[in-house]
């Protein structure tokens, strides 16, 4: 048992360098080499071969993708459904979209900078 | 010189062979076995039978047969992409485990906690990544779903794993925010006053609930919700493309439950990898192999939440207690 202590630069760079080595020995053992060996020599022609999964239909020609973001925000939204409305709907949102509320909060902020280095 | 040159030498047998690829890829084998038989227990059925002893080659033929297979990519999907993400996700995850004392030669340094996190951030967002890397509209329901799963059960994880280097730093300051010091002394963590060990109780609790969504566990994997939006994030994947995705999954569910296990259940107590590295490592890996089962029983028992509900389950149980154990250990460590 033995501990090899280094500074946190150091161990950055080390542990991105087996983070690579890592990648490395992966990407040789389980694909490129079993693709090498065995896989490419798989030729299985198919109309369907480069199709979408579709629930075993034909993929519509429009575009059928879902933008991942409005997913994500959907599902975000509905999971804080209460206090998205009050942000969006409600008196905050005024509030917040007031220029000068900027501004007040800059003020404060430079305020409590000024106080704890002690201008 | 010579000295530099061995230790550089046992680092990469221990990334490459013990703690690192080839014990992990024994453990998917292994622990994808037991997961199946104890679903299989659960549900009056027998499980793997016929490869190996017991059914226990079982998931080792499956993966082989992925591996083996020809390499299909539909018309939009990324031709390198995948297969790098997954490869570097699988080194990240690797990598955690050369921070901890079951490396007989470990890395460490002053608040390298916050390495570890970096590096189990990598394998998430990498698994975003992958997803993203096909595109199709159930992938895309499934990423946008993980996405948001990730939004609160990372943020979750990270506070609570941050606990116990917090809890150790104000027993000995001489730990310094290291996930390997932190760990060899894990026991002392529940032993050391009633605030610490409240503390870490509420901690362990947040953390055992965000390691569930982060490894995307029932009642949380509506981001692959099979049979609901196709697979999710893995519906456009097979052959050797899959069986990475796969290796980077399981890998999570080996690391994750095992920083837990020796964060927060006495790492290797009753023994110590200082005394004994045998008995510790084996007192560790029954220990995970007991939350492994644990994790693995209520996958089988649950019923999937909506992702809505998930995501709220994730704000009440684990961010807001690992915030609060969070405050609580800074508060104590300062005051």
């Amino acid at each position: 048992m033995a501990a090899i202590g280094m500074g946190p630069d150091v161990l950055v760079l080390v542990s991105f360098g087996f983070v690579f080595l890592v990648a490395g020995a992966t990407w040789f053992m389980l694909y490129w080499l079993f693709q090498r060996v065995y896989g490419r020599k798989l030729k299985y022609e198919t109309p369907v071969k480069e199709d979408l999964a579709f629930c075993g239909m034909e993929p519509p020609s429009e575009d059928v993708m879902i933008p991942v973001t409005e997913v994500m925000t959907s599902v975000l939204s509905r999971a804080v459904s209460r206090w998205y409305r009050a942000i969006k709907e409600g008196a905050a949102v005024r509030f917040v979209q007031d220029w000068y509320f900027y501004l007040i909060a800059m003020l404060v902020i430079l305020l409590s900078v000024g106080v704890a280095l002690g201008w | 010189m010579e000295a530099w040159i061995n230790t550089l030498i046992t680092l990469v047998i221990e990334a490459l062979i013990f703690p690192g690829f080839m014990f992990i890829m024994g453990m998917i084998i292994f622990t994808q076995w037991w997961w199946r038989k104890a679903a299989a227990r659960m549900a009056y059925r027998r499980g793997p039978t016929r490869t190996g002893p017991a059914g226990i080659l079982q998931p080792l033929a499956d993966f082989l047969k992925l591996l083996a297979k020809e390499d299909i990519r539909h018309s939009l999907m990324l031709r390198r992409l995948p297969v790098l993400i997954t490869s570097f996700a699988v080194g990240a995850i690797i990598t955690v485990l050369l921070f901890t004392p079951l490396s007989p030669v470990a890395l460490w340094s002053p608040y390298d906690i916050v390495i570890v996190m970096y590096l189990l951030l990598w394998v998430a967002v990498s698994i975003a990544l992958y997803g993203l890397s096909a595109p199709n509209p159930y992938t895309n329901l499934g990423v946008g779903r993980y996405l948001a799963l990730l939004t609160v059960s990372e943020p979750a994880l990270f506070a609570a794993f941050l606990v116990p280097t917090i809890v150790a730093a104000g027993i000995n300051p001489a730990t310094q925010y290291s996930l390997y010091w932190t760990i060899m002394n894990a026991a002392s963590l529940w032993t050391s006053g009633l605030v610490n060990a409240a503390v870490m109780a509420v901690a362990a609790v947040a953390a055992f609930f965000a390691i569930l969504g982060v490894m995307t566990v029932k009642p949380f994997d509506f981001p692959e919700a099979e049979g609901e939006i196709y697979w999710g994030m893995f519906t456009e994947y097979g052959g050797p493309r899959l069986a990475l995705g796969f290796f980077v999954a399981f890998a999570e569910k080996i690391v994750l439950p095992m920083l837990y296990v020796m964060l927060y259940l006495g790492g290797a107590a009753p023994f110590s990898f200082a005394d004994n590295y045998v008995l510790a490592f084996v007192a560790v890996l029954l220990k995970y192999l007991a939350v492994f089962t644990l994790i693995a029983l209520i996958d089988t028992m649950m019923p999937r939440y909506r992702p809505d509900q998930g995501i709220r389950f994730m704000i009440k149980y684990a961010i807001t207690p690992a915030t609060i154990a969070l405050i609580f250990a800074v508060a104590a460590l300062t005051l």
